[in-house]
């Protein structure tokens, strides 16, 4: 009686095993890379391509996949289609490729500058939605289209997605640029919101070419590289790169570069004049450079110290005065610490424009440099 | 022997221990000739090997059909570009490879002396390459598979080795269905399973489950000599000590 | 009672802890941060009371009435037909709780690993394994529960290693959430805790007696640091805002990190959060298949798997039942506050006619 018991429980099981529902062989999937998406624009679809239903508001969506074919004529495959969201897109590409795409190898994401300017949440939310997407996926914003950005024919470095993910990765290391993942962009709380890289194609070559500030998902201000410079070094976010200085000093004119860690202290305070916040920029590191070539006192260095400190303060105090009352959004993510003091009351308040326009917004900036690395 | 029962057999050249335990089979009398950190090294390269030897074919048709997004970027372009030449699904071409490898292993049992060992290596070199030429495998699948095979060498007892290469299958089979939800499926139910032998009434996977920590110093790694003195917990025995000389730490060195 | 179960303190351990934290633990930040916001993790500290108070209660109970086991403890105190019926009662309060996490358990599964395959067929191995290991007795249980706690241990610190992402501000202001809101979280956060009325079976497996309590309390304290740990580091990556948007915040805080090796933690965490999922199913599942066979007379060695198929089948169909997801959550809902009636109310109820019936059942036993 057991063992036909068994048998039957085993034939059972066998039955149920029978399917492979998600078993997908590795050669019939496409990787794509990177992904980006625009407003639509008539010339970028193939003119073969599925036609689209005719809509207002379409966009496009560009993704780079690795042919994986061995004898494949290119290397890598750039595609653009047109459609009312990006899973419309999906289904798509149904339609003309012939793999089937993991969305789960995506490692970049760009958005072009005119859909970013609409505000992204509702063409992202796909993004958010799925299961398969990591949260370490880097976003950046295309100064014009991010197609143009994928399109760009990469020479040195296998193709452009390795290209980008490469130059996102070490970023933090080599300059101070805001490098953000999509669960950075995707925290939008009160009170937050997100920054990104200005990627820009340049003839044949894509470079980082500043900051992009959102107020939450639309984008209100592109940022140069100089501001972006500030705007890292205000918002906290932990960098490893180059200060230059210059000073005059009698009738010598020193210049230079220290290589520094920044950090920032932000002190929050509430009286009858409303909010107040005083932000301590940190820079810690050693003298990389430096014009004169005779040994280095003491006193020396700390007029170097001086001088950076200086240099900052203003370029601080003018970014700040810029962000209260030409872009009135919180970039430099502060009120945060106005929220830690007082979270209920504020939550509907921190949003608003008036917040950051009257707030009093201080900087102080404290530079230490610990030795002069080999040479005196 | 830690106070064990030896059976004997008249006219069989094997002899065996009761009650069983399933650390026995990872105890090779050589690990006590070293000193403890190298004979613990090679316990766990043991245990290493027992789990990559029943897994990792498992492993490779999650991570080839299932799930290629856990492997890095670089791998899976190349992994891909490799797997696109070969016609068959995953987990038919390591079946095969596996079969090939086995028809292999036992060729060289039954040819005699030297030409067997010779046989052995010269067809599982020239059998791997020939087959990644004409496209029946990629070079990933004969990795894994050979690796597989090694470990199962590394193991010191052999009905071990047996019982690996026969558990491997199964595992492969629930992980090409589920991918690795199937994996930790099918090591949930190799547990469940170790856990509830018993050899005469001693429960089989001790000390791992009911989990005895004073017997883990032999099981899972193998502590300085002078601290084992006493018989495992998990035999029953009258005498707690061990027998024979175990060294002092008083009086030596270490 | 079969010597194949009897059951060390120790082992209670991982069976207390192994029945509360399963499937549970990924909702969690979200749901008690619902309306605490920051203080979510004072709402999972005041949730911990009613599991410690379930826990005295239950040892205080064992304590008066040596030597009986679950059922005829029911039936001394309750007498021979409502006891019986009580017996059922918490039999089917264990299928339907059960239910709802294995439903739950196969969504996850589904949404994450194995999007295209049949919901049923999920539920089935998910099912068939419960089967196969309650079918070999408490101390296979008990083992096992013990082998997938330390299973589980790497995956902590590898959840922990999401830090790097910690903005502390994310906690702050402490104290600013008023009492009603703590109160409803704190609810939800109490119904997290459910499992510990597994000890109302499991008391009677274990010789030493006199360690329960302690050993209870560890485990409690195990669970409660567990939780408080996945909540405040939730909190620390995310923010109470933000969690809100996430069906399993826990999952996502593993989406926010990469490794050189492991692209993608969270499946590997995912692959391994199965032998964590099980063990509620197991260790219940357990309680209720032998309570079943004691309550009818059945023959042990012969006839046990009959019980469990018993058990098995209801808890399968009932988790096929929902339609989709959000009314399986809710469900889960209403498991949670069955939780109050099965493990306060009714220990309670127990330890009250015992304390009222002393001088009977002291002359009767």
């Amino acid at each position: 009686m057991s063992g036909k018991i068994n048998l039957l429980i085993t034939l059972l099981i066998a039955l149920l095993l029978s399917g492979c529902w998600d078993s997908r062989g590795l050669d019939k999937l496409a990787f794509p890379l990177a992904g980006a998406y625009d407003v639509h624009s008539h010339d970028s679809a193939d003119i073969h391509d599925p036609s689209t239903k005719p809509s207002k508001n379409l966009i496009d969506v560009t993704v780079l996949v690795p042919n994986l074919t061995p004898k494949a004529q290119t290397e890598i495959n750039v595609e653009t289609l047109s459609g009312t969201s990006a899973t419309d897109v999906r289904q798509q590409r149904g339609l003309t490729d012939a793999d089937a795409y993991v969305i789960g190898m995506l490692r970049v994401i760009i958005v072009g500058e005119k859909l970013a300017e609409r505000g992204l949440n509702k063409y992202m939310d796909a993004l958010l939605r799925s299961a398969d997407i990591p949260g370490t996926v880097y976003f950046a914003v295309a100064a014009g289209r991010g197609e143009d950005i994928l399109k760009t024919p990469e020479k040195n470095y296998g193709n452009m997605g390795f290209f980008l993910i490469g130059l996102f990765e070490g970023m933090k290391q080599r300059t101070f640029v805001p490098v953000g993942t999509l669960v950075d962009y995707f925290n939008q709380s009160p009170g937050r919101n997100p920054v990104a890289p200005i990627l820009e194609r340049k003839g044949d070559r894509v470079i980082v070419n500043g900051a992009a500030v959102f107020n939450k998902d639309k984008l209100v201000q592109k940022l140069n590289v100089e501001e972006g410079h500030d705007l890292v070094l205000l918002r906290g976010i932990k960098a490893h790169s180059y200060q230059p200085f210059e000073a005059k000093h009698g009738n010598m004119r020193h210049w230079g570069s220290a290589l520094v860690t920044n950090s920032r202290k932000v002190q929050y305070y509430h009286d009858q004049q409303g909010h107040n916040f005083m932000i301590t920029v940190k820079l810690k590191g050693v003298l990389a450079e430096h014009s004169h070539s005779v040994p280095i006192t003491e006193k020396h260095i700390h007029e170097i110290e001086n001088t950076i400190e200086k240099t900052l303060q203003d370029q601080f105090e003018t970014f700040i005065a810029k962000m209260q009352n030409d872009y009135k959004v919180d970039c430099i993510d502060i009120s945060k610490y106005a929220l830690a003091k007082n979270r209920r009351d504020l939550e509907k308040e921190v949003d608003r424009p008036e917040f950051i326009q009257n707030a009093n917004i201080q900087v102080k900036v404290n530079v230490h440099l610990e030795n002069t690395s080999e040479a005196r | 022997m830690e106070g064990r029962i030896a059976v004997m057999v008249d006219g069989s050249p094997t002899a065996f221990f009761l009650p069983t335990l399933f650390v026995e089979f990872f105890q090779a009398s050589e690990d006590y000739f070293e000193r403890t950190y190298t004979g613990s090294f090679l316990r766990f390269l043991r245990y290493l090997a027992f789990f990559l030897a029943v897994s990792l074919p498992a492993i490779y048709i999650a991570l080839a059909s299932f799930d290629p997004e856990l492997l890095p970027t670089n791998l899976v372009v190349s992994l891909g570009q490799s797997r696109k030449e070969v016609p068959f699904p995953v987990f038919l071409e390591i079946l095969i490879q596996i079969f090939i490898i086995e028809l292999i292993i036992e060729a060289g049992l039954r040819l005699p002396g030297q030409v067997g060992q010779t046989a052995g290596v010269v067809a599982g070199i020239i059998m791997g390459q020939a087959a990644i030429s004409a496209k029946l495998a990629s070079p990933a699948v004969i990795i894994v598979i050979a690796i597989a095979t090694i470990c199962t060498f590394t193991l010191p007892s052999g009905p071990l080795v047996q019982s690996t290469r026969i558990l491997r299958l199964p595992l492969m089979v629930i992980t090409a269905v589920f991918g690795l939800y199937g994996f930790s499926l099918g090591w949930v139910f190799i547990l469940a399973h170790l856990s509830s032998l018993e050899s005469l009434g001693i429960p089989y996977f001790a000390p791992f489950a009911p989990l005895r920590p004073a017997d883990l110093k032999d099981g899972f790694y193998r502590t300085w000599l002078w601290k084992m003195d006493q018989r495992p917990t998990s035999i029953p025995t009258q005498q707690k000590r061990r027998q024979g000389t175990t060294r002092y730490k008083e009086n030596e060195d270490e | 009672m079969n010597k194949s179960d009897s059951v060390s303190s120790t082992q209670l351990f991982y069976i207390i802890t192994g029945a509360q934290i399963g499937i549970g633990i990924f909702a969690l930040p979200r749901l008690v941060s619902a309306h605490a916001q920051q203080d979510a993790w004072i709402a999972v500290l005041i949730g911990a009371l009613l599991p410690l108070l379930s826990l005295f209660i239950i040892v205080n109970l064992g304590r008066r009435m040596p030597g009986s086991n679950f059922v005829t403890m029911n039936q001394q105190l309750f007498g021979r037909w409502l006891g019986t019926i009580m017996i059922f009662i918490f039999i089917i309060y264990i299928i339907f709780f059960e239910s709802t996490v294995i439903r739950i358990f196969s969504e996850i599964t589904s949404i994450f690993l194995l999007p295209r395959t049949p919901l049923t067929v999920i539920i089935f191995t998910v099912v068939l394994t419960a089967v196969y290991i309650m079918n070999k007795g408490a101390q296979v249980v008990a083992r096992l529960n013990a082998i997938f706690f330390w299973i589980m241990i790497p995956l902590v610190f590898l959840g922990l290693s999401a830090l790097v992402h910690a903005d502390y501000t994310n906690l702050l202001p402490v104290g600013e959430a008023n009492f009603k809101a703590l109160a409803r979280s704190a609810l939800s956060s109490a119904t997290s805790y459910a499992g510990i009325e597994v000890l109302l079976v499991f008391y009677f497996f274990i010789q030493q007696k006199e360690r329960i309590l302690r050993v209870g309390l560890l485990s409690l304290g195990w669970t409660v640091s567990m939780y408080l740990l996945v909540t405040i580091t939730c909190l620390l990556i995310f923010g109470a805002d933000f969690m809100q948007m996430n069906n399993w915040p826990v999952l996502t805080a593993f989406k926010t990190i990469s490794f050189a090796l492991f692209e993608r933690p969270e499946i590997i965490a995912l692959a391994l959060w199965l032998v964590v999922g099980i063990r509620p199913i197991m260790n219940l599942g357990f309680a209720a298949v032998y309570s079943l066979n004691e309550v009818l007379q059945v023959n042990r060695d012969k006839y046990f798997y009959l019980s469990v198929i018993a058990i098995a089948l209801p808890m399968f169909i009932l988790a096929l039942w929902p339609q989709n997801l959000l009314i399986a959550f809710k469900w889960s809902e209403y498991a949670g506050y069955l939780f109050f009636l099965g493990g306060l109310l009714y220990p309670l109820l127990m330890l009250a006619i015992a304390v009222i019936r002393k001088k009977e059942i002291d002359n009767v036993g």
